[in-house]
C-alpha cells in the first residue's frame, strides 16, 4: 500500500546573498515570498500544506508559476526538505521532474540509455536488453550510437520519450508530462504512459494542460504562492482554478 | 541470514555505480586509443619521472624508491581527488542527481565509487609493479589491503561532504582547498622519505601531517615499508574523527543544503 501524508508542512529555498542580490525585491505579480535573512534569502516555497495521498489516487497540481507545484513534488521525492511540519512517504518513488534532465549530451544515445538503465534500477542483466528496446521504441536507428549534442530537437525529443520504459513506482512523480511532437510516435507514446499509470498506486503530475490533466488525473491539488488554495475532485477544483485564473487577468 | 538481506542491496549499488564509473570514463576518454589506460599509464609517467628526479643513490635501491613513489602517489591520487572534486559537488551536481533518482548520500556515495575505480586502476599498475619490480615485497601484510581501502573509502565520505559543507558556507575556501592540496603534496611524503633524516623538517611533517600515517599503511600493505602498529592507530583515530565529524555535520546541515539554490 502507498500513502503520502503532509502534515502542516512548511519547506524553503535559500539563496546566499550578493552585492547584487537581495537588495531590492519587490513584490510581483507571481512566486513566493521572498524573505530577507542575514547571509541567506529565504524563497517561502510551501507554507504550513497539509494532505493525505492513498492507493488509487491519480492527482495534478495546478497553480501558477513560482506557485510550488515542483516543490511539493521533489518534497514527496525526498530531493528538498521540510523545514516544519511532518511529511511520511510509504512506497517506492519515481519521481521524474524532466525525463531530459540528468543525460549528458556529449555521450552518445546508447552510453546515455544505459547511464539512465543504471540510475533508475534496472536489473543490470537486463540493461543491454532494455537498451536494445529503447533503441527500437525510438527509432533513431544509427543516431543512437551519435552523441546527443548532434541530436536535433526533434531526435532529442524522440531520445527522450523513449526513456518513458524505464521509469517504474509505486508513487509515480511527474513535472512535465510527455507529450508528442512527432505523430508517429504518439501511438507508441500513450501505450508507454498507459502502463506507467497503470503500475503506479500513486500519480502526482504538475500540469498546466486541462487536456492532460483530464485525461489522467482524479483529483487536483491548487496551490497559489505556497498555499494550498484546494484539493479536492477534479470536476470542482479546476472550474474553481479556471475561474479564479479568469478573473486575475 | 540478515545481514546478508542488509548487505546484498548495498552490493548491487556498489557493483551498479562501478558500473556507471565504467561507462562515464570510457566515454571521457572515447578520442584516445588507449581510453582509460590513460589513467594508470599518467600515474606511472609520473611516478617515473619523480623518481628519476629525486632518487638518492646511497638512501635507496632505485626500484624501491620508485614503488616508494608510486605507491605514495597512487593514493596521493586518492585523496587529492577527494578533496578538489568535492568542492561544488552538491552546487553543480545534486540537480542531476535528483533528475536520477539519486539522494544527497547517493550522489556523495556515487562519486566515492568514481574515486575508488579510478584508485582501482593505479592499485592494479602498482601491483604489477610490485610483481615485476620486487615480488618478495607482497605477503600476508596484503590481506589488510581491504581494511586500508574500507577506512579510505570512509574517510574519503566524510572529508568530501566536509570539504562541500566548507565551500557552501565560505566559497572563497574553493581556490584555498585548491592551492592547499599543491602544498601539502609537497608537505606529505609521497616522494620523500624521513627515514634518513631523523630530524629536522622533514621529520616534523612524517609525525604531525595526517597524511604521512595514511602513506604509511597503505605502503605497509604492499610491504614497502615495515610494519608499524602505531601508524595504524594513529590512522584509525584520525579516520575515526573525521567519520563522526562528517556525520554530525551532515545531520546539522543536509536538510539545508538540499534547499540551498
Amino acid at each position: 500500500m502507498a500513502a503520502i501524508n503532509l502534515q502542516n508542512v512548511s519547506v524553503s529555498y535559500y539563496l546566499r546573498k550578493s552585492r547584487t542580490r537581495g537588495t531590492n525585491l519587490d513584490g510581483g505579480s507571481v512566486g513566493a515570498q521572498i524573505l530577507v535573512g542575514q547571509r541567506y534569502l529565504e524563497i517561502a516555497a510551501l507554507q504550513d500544506v497539509s494532505l493525505s495521498l492513498a492507493d488509487g489516487d491519480r492527482v495534478g497540481i495546478v497553480g501558477t508559476n513560482g506557485s510550488g507545484k515542483s516543490t511539493l513534488l521533489k518534497l514527496c521525492a525526498g530531493a528538498v526538505a521540510a523545514q516544519s511540519g511532518k511529511v511520511e512517504i510509504d512506497g517506492v518513488v519515481s519521481a521524474q521532474f524532466a525525463l531530459g534532465s540528468g543525460l549528458r549530451s556529449e555521450l552518445s544515445g546508447r552510453q546515455n540509455a544505459a547511464l539512465k538503465c543504471l540510475y533508475l534500477d534496472v536489473p543490470q542483466s537486463m540493461v543491454a536488453e532494455y537498451v536494445e528496446d529503447l533503441k527500437r521504441i525510438s527509432g533513431l536507428g544509427s543516431y543512437f550510437e551519435l552523441p546527443l549534442s548532434s541530436y536535433s530537437a526533434g531526435m532529442k525529443s524522440r531520445f527522450v520519450m523513449s526513456l518513458l520504459r524505464l521509469v517504474r513506482g509505486e508513487i509515480l512523480i511527474m513535472d512535465e508530462w510527455i507529450n508528442a511532437v512527432d505523430p508517429t510516435l504518439n501511438e507508441t507514446i500513450d501505450s508507454l504512459q498507459s502502463q506507467l499509470i497503470e503500475r503506479s498506486k500513486i500519480l502526482l503530475l504538475a500540469s498546466h494542460s486541462e487536456r492532460v490533466l483530464r485525461q489522467w488525473v482524479n483529483k487536483i491539488i491548487w496551490l497559489e504562492r505556497g498555499t494550498l488554495k484546494a484539493f479536492g475532485p477534479i470536476e470542482d477544483v479546476l472550474k474553481d482554478y479556471q475561474v479564479w485564473m479568469k478573473n486575475r487577468k | 541470514m540478515n545481514l546478508w538481506l542488509i548487505v546484498r542491496p548495498l552490493l548491487s549499488r556498489l557493483v551498479r555505480f562501478f558500473h556507471i564509473s565504467l561507462i562515464e570514463a570510457r566515454s571521457e576518454r572515447s578520442s584516445s586509443r588507449l581510453g582509460i589506460l590513460w589513467a594508470p599509464l599518467s600515474t606511472l609517467i609520473f611516478a617515473g619521472l619523480l623518481t628519476g628526479v629525486f632518487h638518492q643513490q646511497p638512501l635507496r635501491e632505485a626500484g624501491d624508491f620508485f614503488l616508494f613513489v608510486l605507491s605514495g602517489y597512487v593514493l596521493w591520487n586518492f585523496i587529492t581527488a577527494t578533496v578538489t572534486t568535492s568542492t561544488t559537488v552538491v552546487q553543480r551536481r545534486y540537480d542531476f542527481a535528483v533528475h536520477n533518482n539519486l539522494t544527497l548520500v547517493g550522489l556523495f556515495f556515487k562519486l566515492l565509487i568514481d574515486r575508488l575505480f579510478a584508485m582501482g586502476l593505479n592499485l592494479i599498475l602498482l601491483l604489477g609493479c610490485l610483481v615485476i619490480v620486487k615480488p618478495q615485497t607482497i605477503g600476508l601484510q596484503l590481506l589488510l589491503l581491504p581494511a586500508m581501502l574500507l577506512i579510505m573509502a570512509l574517510v574519503s565520505l566524510a572529508i568530501a561532504y566536509l570539504v562541500n559543507v566548507a565551500v557552501i558556507f565560505f566559497p572563497d575556501l574553493d581556490a584555498v582547498f585548491n592551492v592547499a592540496m599543491r602544498l601539502l603534496f609537497f608537505a606529505s611524503p609521497v616522494f620523500w622519505s624521513a627515514e634518513a633524516q631523523g630530524t629536522g623538517v622533514r621529520a616534523i611533517l612524517a609525525t604531525y601531517n595526517p597524511i604521512s600515517h595514511y602513506l604509511s599503511v597503505f605502503r605497509q600493505c604492499f610491504g614497502i615499508v615495515p610494519f608499524e602498529p602505531m601508524a595504524w592507530a594513529v590512522t584509525l583515530s584520525l579516520s575515526l574523527i573525521l567519520c563522526v565529524a562528517g556525520t554530525a555535520t551532515y545531520r546539522l546541515t543536509a536538510d539545508f543544503i538540499r534547499n540551498l539554490r
